[in-house]
């Protein structure tokens, strides 16, 4: 009987395999670019970046556009699709999905895989991408230069946005969103506390109102917090924010050397992190896990140092918060300093350097959608995001009051911030392993296993061993 | 040809030793064109890439030795070694013991329902590790975790599971060992199903304890699938990598990060494809150290 | 169970002990093993609210499928998804059950020239840390021109170093020799002895490793994130990693759905072997006649 049921499953499957094989599945990914040469074992990477081929674009009006992004692809279809209305030549491009996976970090293994492997056709012809890849991707040459096409619209951006997507004096990606760095914070806890958030001016501003919080007796009894601690991370976003704002990187952009033991902008970021970690203003739970949601959500955390796209978390993933919250700009850390600064994120948009790679297309995808007084306003806002092209706030969503926010003009609010910043943070190929040692240290001192002085100290020689060349 | 006891015969050609056994060759063939693409050329990919520095897209530039050498001296990956290593020792032995007894217990006709509880230990590595990590997550949060919560109604204070090192460590093996229980439960057992049956009726009417022919039947009759599982849960353990990485990402201060963790790291996250390379070498030979002295000391007769 | 000078009602005594104390532990161990699952499927019909409400509710307040929803609405074709991950693992498994089966059975129970160096260098395999082999891998697939199609996904792999050792190993342990030299005594071929013998005799390991084989390329995510390159070729699990989300925000509610639907085909199969288990195969009946 067993031998019996053997063969019967063996033949079943066999017949499934047979079928399975002789029809291919419906969509599968025809090669559109021209054949490529086959890789061989020694081969390990092309040493020159191909040309962004002129000579090698199909004459016809290609059939499809494969976009990734490991976010909502949704928005960009929706982009995508609008200007097929309006270039009646692109009308019939199929839209493709490529999925990123989980993050950034699938994204960038299967671009670097394809690009290896030479793999065109199953290689992405556009992508979201976050600031913080482009220096890697622009210096190996998988970003198509987007220099002279922006050129038109350079004064319709901020320039420290800009900047942030250019490499070595040339623009490799189009900021659609840039994450402008704001506090959000929770108007009736502050207001029961007696604090006025525009009061706040200065990080110690910041620090003593933690101390109010954390000194006042809520009339529920609860203890709440001005911020939280995340004692399984670290400070990550909030410290690059910090030096941001001064101009500061963990790697001079004019020197190249690291600054994290020399710059002033560093160590003051790093010793308030202790600071409110020892006046115990911050509540110490995992960000981004369910026990901090709730904390958001019951006000316990009174506020969160964090960019714009916070909109969307407490709309969407906190719940009955309509009218409870309110933005503000980072404080500055002198009276009278720099508010302005943004996080790394996935907020551009790239075009992918492979032979045959229709730009045209991809181009007229990206002005349309995000660089068009008519569309881009009504696309971010339609999907609740915030444009990187300053004309498009005088769309009503964001020249308005905004009523889940108590009437709080959130898009003037952007729009200030952004006229106003004036520097990009420079990331460097480096930015994730520097960010790694650094919280770790952070860490050390909130564990009590080191002081400030050491931690600086070690983090700078643990850098130093690991991106030296 | 298929060996047996008879006594010597001639010595045959080499030839006529491959003829015969041509069969036998011909079944371990699909391994071997799996092995020369998928294994064979990565692997040399990979030894040419521990000698050169690359950051996965550009020009590779030759460093000979640098890479090795700087392993040894490099802080975190050596912690990353320690690490691996406890959480190797802290984990496996519970796990075979758990795994060993379950299968005997579920072996037995003694208890009804084994099937069922054969089904429900094994279940948990029926999902993806992914969902089962964030779930884990949320029951070993420290404020708001319902195994604190649970540990508060019996009076006890729960401790910080993924915020302190040594915590943050048992949780990585509970969660192990939660997913790969079932898997050694389901090998032991089959292992005990192919024992004899007459051996152990046999030791009965000789009137020998259940204690003895477990530990002269069972044990011994086991004594092949236990090194297969003591051997391939070693090698998993050195290569830790997913638990790690959903659970704790490598924290809290390095405490959990393990090599495989730390390799991963180094190549996808910090583009150091080349140092990746060679840090995985010097775990290979770490492994391969390893299985051998297991080997030597479970040393078994050849057929 | 035989100990001597008990009486037989001590010996039921003993024996219902026994079996209370077994039972107890490991009713008490399916619990602790069950609960993440409890949990994840409990999950999925929660409310997004409830979801990221507090900690403490076990159970949704009311049952809603609005997570379902989300999950098979999206612009990722879960069904296809689903279908894609079945039609890959029932043909994977079969594949290297077989192979891996047929590869144990050479090692064990044949002496040839070169053997003791071939497996030592297959069981060198298994001691290689995966991580950078990504790369160089999906190079090969491109060369064969199997990305993004279901062979990426089912022929590597199916000969495999680990299901051929434990294959060895349990053959080695199972099969006795006799067996086989009586077989070729009767003028059997080596396949033929594989088919007829061995296979029958090493059911229970077969069943084992299908269950096995079966599980880990249902769950992979690695590899087919890197091999698959369309919505309509991923498997379930590439696909519930990738639920469109607004950003940095994980769809929880869609994941723990999609899980939960990822999780039934498997356990509906794993049944079904169970049951086959179940249905006599007994060693007993071979060995020793």
């Amino acid at each position: 009987m067993n031998k019996k049921l053997t063969i019967f499953v063996t033949l079943m499957v066999i017949l499934g395999v047979l079928v399975g094989c002789g029809r291919p599945p419906a969509e599968t990914v025809e090669d559109e670019a021209p054949e490529e040469p086959q890789p061989t074992a020694e081969t390990a990477a092309p040493t020159t970046p191909p040309e962004p081929a002129e000579e090698d674009v199909e004459p016809t009006a290609p059939s499809e556009f494969k976009f990734s992004t490991w976010g909502d692809p949704t928005f960009f279809e929706d982009g995508f699709n609008r200007m097929k209305k309006d270039y009646s030549a692109y009308a019939d491009v199929e839209w493709i999905f490529v999925s990123g996976g989980e993050g950034d970090g699938d994204l960038l293994s299967q671009l670097r895989a394809d690009w290896i492997a030479e793999s065109w056709d199953t290689m992405p012809d556009a992508a979201e991408m976050s600031t913080s890849y482009i220096p890697l991707l622009a210096e190996e040459g998988l970003l198509v230069d987007l220099t002279d096409m922006v050129a038109p619209y350079a004064d319709d951006i901020s320039p420290a946005v800009l900047n942030g997507v250019t490499h070595n004096g040339k623009v490799y990606a189009l900021p659609w969103m840039p994450n402008t760095g704001m506090i959000w914070y929770n108007k009736e806890v502050l207001d029961e506390a007696g604090i006025n958030a525009d009061d706040i001016e200065t990080w110690d501003d910041y620090l003593e109102a933690g101390k109010t919080i954390r000194d006042y007796e809520f009339a529920d009894g609860v203890d709440r917090y001005i911020h939280n601690a995340d004692i399984a991370w670290g400070p990550g976003m909030a410290l690059q924010l910090m030096l941001n704002q001064e101009c500061s990187s963990y790697i001079d952009p004019d020197t190249g050397e690291l600054a994290i033991d020399t710059d002033p902008a560093f160590r003051r970021a790093f010793e308030w992190w202790v600071d409110a970690y020892e006046e115990g203003i911050l509540l110490g739970v995992e960000e981004w896990e369910t026990p901090w949601f709730d904390a958001l959500n019951e006000g316990i955390i009174a506020s969160y140092i964090s960019a714009n796209w916070m909109d969307q978390v407490i709309q969407f993933d906190l719940e009955d918060q309509e009218g409870t919250w309110r933005a503000m700009p980072l404080p500055a850390w002198e009276p009278g300093g720099s508010r302005a600064a943004f996080e790394s994120g996935s907020a551009n948009v790239v075009i992918l350097n492979k032979p045959g790679a229709d730009v045209d297309l991809a181009w007229t995808f990206f002005e349309h959608s995000f660089l068009n007084e008519d569309v881009t306003g009504d696309l971010t806002s339609a999907h609740a995001l915030v444009p990187a092209f300053l004309p498009a706030f005088d769309h009503p969503y964001y020249s308005g009051p905004n009523d889940f926010y108590g009437g709080q003009e959130l898009g003037k609010l952007d729009k200030e911030i952004q006229e106003s910043a004036t520097c990009a943070f420079n990331y460097t190929q480096h930015y994730y392993d520097i960010t790694d040692l650094v919280m770790v240290e952070i860490q050390e001192v909130w564990a009590r296993n080191k002081d400030v002085d050491q931690a600086i100290a070690d983090a700078a020689d643990a850098v130093r061993f690991s991106i030296e060349e | 040809m298929v060996a047996t006891a008879y006594p010597k015969r001639k010595k045959k050609s080499i030839f006529r030793r491959i003829w015969d056994n041509r069969a036998a060759y011909l079944f371990i063939t699909p391994f071997f064109i799996g092995f020369l693409l998928l294994d064979a050329f990565p692997l040399a990919f990979s030894g040419y890439l521990s000698l050169h520095k690359w950051n996965g897209l550009g020009e590779m530039r030759y460093r000979g030795p640098a890479n090795y050498t700087r392993a040894f001296q490099d802080s975190r990956f050596l912690v990353s070694l320690k690490n691996t290593a406890t959480l190797w020792l802290g984990h496996i032995f519970l796990l075979l013991a758990l795994a060993f007894i379950l299968a005997v217990v579920l072996n037995s006709k003694l208890i009804k329902g084994r099937y069922v509880y054969r089904v429900i230990y094994y279940l948990p590595n029926i999902t993806a590790i992914a969902p089962m990590a964030l779930v884990f997550g949320l029951i070993f949060d420290t404020h708001f975790g319902i195994l604190n919560l649970g540990l508060t109604a019996l009076g006890i204070t729960g401790p910080p599971w993924l915020t302190e090192p040594f915590w943050a460590n048992v949780s990585i093996i509970i969660l192990n060992i939660w997913s790969a229980l079932g898997w050694y439960m389901l090998i032991l057992l089959a292992g005990l199903q192919s024992i004899d049956p007459t051996l152990y009726e046999a030791a009965q009417v000789d009137g020998s304890t259940t204690l003895q022919r477990a530990w002269y039947i069972t044990l011994p009759g086991l004594r092949d699938v236990l090194f297969f599982a003591f051997i391939i849960e070693t090698i998993g353990s050195f290569e830790l990598f997913t638990e790690p990485q959903l659970l704790t990402n490598g924290g809290p201060l390095n405490s959990t990060l393990t090599a495989s963790l730390y390799l991963y790291n180094s190549a996808f996250s910090y583009n150091k494809f080349g140092y990746s390379s060679a840090m995985s070498f010097i775990l290979f030979a770490i492994i391969v150290v390893v299985t051998i002295i297991q080997a030597r000391l479970t040393a078994e007769d050849e057929a | 169970m035989v100990l001597k000078g008990m009486t037989l009602s001590n010996r039921r005594v003993l024996r219902a002990s026994i079996q209370i104390v077994a039972h107890s532990v490991l009713i008490l161990g399916s619990v602790l093993f069950l609960f993440p699952f409890f949990w994840m499927v409990s999950a999925s019909f929660k409310t997004s609210t409830e979801l990221l409400g507090s900690a403490q509710s076990l159970l949704p307040s009311r049952i809603t499928w609005e997570s379902y929803d989300i999950a098979f609405n999206s612009t990722m074709p879960l069904l296809r998804n689903l279908y894609n991950s079945l039609f890959v693992s029932i043909n994977y498994t079969v594949l290297a059950v077989f192979l891996c089966s047929l590869a144990g059975f050479a090692f064990a129970k044949f002496n040839f020239p070169g053997k003791r160096f071939l497996f030592a260098l297959m069981l060198g395999t298994i001691m290689v840390p995966g991580v950078v082999n990504i790369v160089p891998s999906f190079i090969v697939m491109k060369t064969l021109g199997w990305v993004n199609t279901y062979w990426s996904l089912i022929i590597p792999g199916a000969a495999n170093a680990f299901g051929i050792f434990f294959f060895r190993q349990y053959i080695k342990s199972a099969v006795p020799d006799e067996l086989l030299d009586a077989a070729r005594m009767d003028g059997c071929t080596d396949f033929g002895i594989y088919w007829r013998i061995v296979v029958p005799v090493i059911s229970p390991a077969l069943v084992t490793m299908a269950i096995m084989d079966f599980m880990g390329t249902w769950n992979d995510y690695q590899w087919p994130l890197i091999m698959l390159r369309s919505p309509d070729m991923y498997t379930v699990i590439v696909a519930i990693a990738s639920f469109p989300a607004p950003r940095f925000r994980q769809p929880w509610g869609a994941i723990m759905a999609g899980s939960t639907v990822s999780v039934l085909p498997p356990i509906v199969l794993f049944l079904l072997f169970q049951k086959r288990i179940i249905s006599g195969i007994t060693i007993g009946s071979v060995k020793g006649a």
